[in-house]
């Protein structure tokens, strides 16, 4: 089953910001609670973890990219 | 849901446990291992007040680009360090005039206005007017003498800032200017502020009455410390606090983290004119794009297998140029390529 990654909410109730690194690319599998990526406001870094086990089947986004709470970032096709 | 703020206005409502800690190295990568070690650490009814030093250091935020902010190059000829930390922001330059300090604190225990009130009153208690921007700067006089970033673990966080009191502006400006090298950077441009040493604002301040009144200003807050704790360079034989100090004092952490980026070179020579693009990935090479108007382009892909996967460094950069294989009509192109990236 395939998981959408979304900006859910930023540190500090911030709603807009810009992807910084990357750490993850297509392909690879990850670990519950490992850093998938960074998002920067003004008010600070938020680093997006993730929620699940699997293997990142695509990125919506690309560092450097500008976004707001509630876009999608990310797919995870969860382990079973 | 509100079970757990019954327990966050519990937590709050507790004084929490304060404790204060110092660090007596003046090495950026140790330091900053010592600040992640105690965020790790941070128990959820703690505030920690950490005040440290670096001598001679550039220290980037999470998404910057190290080659945008800063003359990498003339850096390590001066032997000046470079370091990058966990929270977001700007490029800040640190010597022995500029006292850093920091709150870890557990996540509900964070609370950034009582945290800036300490460093305020800290301030204020000179007799000076300073005020919080409301861009995580500490003005005076509309000048900037306090930068302030954040970083939120899991179960903790920190604040953390910088006090510049006496420290060589002319050194920092030298060192917040990055080369002439053409980068654009997918990461976060710092924003250039007219800075101010407080002791030219106040002749009697200095590091030791800044340290002094900023400790006292943290106990006035969360009273009294119950536990003192000094790091000297000793503290990297602390086998976690080593592993945080090879990671802060890695090539992959300081540049490979960087967002991707390109970086552009373009000279006219004698066999025509050419432009280089390099696209950058983990601060290694991963595209390379040629434009010439030269009639020989053989080196066009030649240039491009070898820059490939290399490092930004001037050295490495060379060194793939400078092995490769090439013809000798060749010899003079890849001669003037590499004087490019001398």
């Amino acid at each position: 089953m395939t998981t959408k990654v979304m900006l859910d909410k930023m540190e500090k109730n911030a709603k807009t910001g810009k992807v910084g690194k990357i750490a993850k690319a297509v392909g690879d599998t990850v670990k519950r609670g490992e850093k998938l990526l960074q998002v920067e406001s003004a008010k600070g870094n938020t680093i997006i973890k993730s929620k699940v086990n699997g293997t990142i089947t695509a990125f919506s986004v690309t560092e450097g990219a500008r976004v707001k709470v509630g876009d999608e970032l990310l797919e995870i096709e969860k382990a079973e | 849901m509100l079970e757990s703020r019954l327990v966050t206005s519990f937590l709050k409502s507790k004084k929490p446990n304060s404790k204060y800690v110092k660090s007596a190295s003046f090495n950026p990568w140790l330091n900053l291992a010592i600040e992640e070690y105690l965020v790790e650490h941070v128990k959820e009814n703690e505030v920690i007040l950490y005040l440290w030093q670096n001598m001679d250091t550039v220290v980037i935020g999470s998404n910057q680009n190290p080659w945008k902010e800063c003359n990498v190059e003339k850096m390590q000829k001066n032997g000046i360090k470079l370091a990058r930390r966990l929270s977001g922001g700007g490029a800040v330059f640190h010597d022995g005039g500029n006292l850093n300090f920091t709150f870890v604190t557990g996540k509900d225990l964070y609370d950034q206005e009582k945290q800036l009130r300490v460093i305020l009153d800290a301030v204020n208690s000179f007799g000076l007017n300073a005020e919080f921007s409301g861009r995580n700067d500490i003005l005076i006089n509309g000048r900037k003498f306090s930068g302030n970033a954040y970083y939120f673990g899991d179960d903790s966080s920190y604040h953390h800032g910088t006090l510049l009191v006496d420290a060589d502006i002319t050194k920092l400006s030298e060192n917040l200017n990055p080369s002439k090298q053409k980068i654009v950077s997918k990461g976060i441009d710092s924003v250039k502020s007219r800075v101010v040493n407080l002791k030219a604002i106040d002749d009697s301040i200095n590091i030791g009455s800044m340290k002094s009144s900023v400790f006292k200003s943290f106990q006035k807050t969360y009273g009294n410390v119950y536990a003192y704790t000094e790091y000297t360079d000793a503290a990297i034989k602390d086998e976690e606090i080593r592993k945080l100090y090879e990671k802060y004092s890695s090539w992959e952490w300081i540049y490979g983290e960087s967002p991707s980026f390109d970086a552009c070179y373009d000279n006219r020579f004698n066999w025509g004119e050419v432009q280089i693009g390099l696209n950058f990935v983990d601060g290694c090479i991963k595209n390379v794009k040629v434009y010439t108007d030269s009639m020989n382009t053989s080196f066009v892909e030649k240039l491009s297998d070898m820059l490939t996967g290399v490092k930004f460094q001037n050295k490495e950069m060379l060194k793939a140029i400078r092995s490769a294989r090439i013809n000798y009509e060749e010899k003079q192109i890849f001669a003037d390529i590499a004087s490019l990236f001398e």
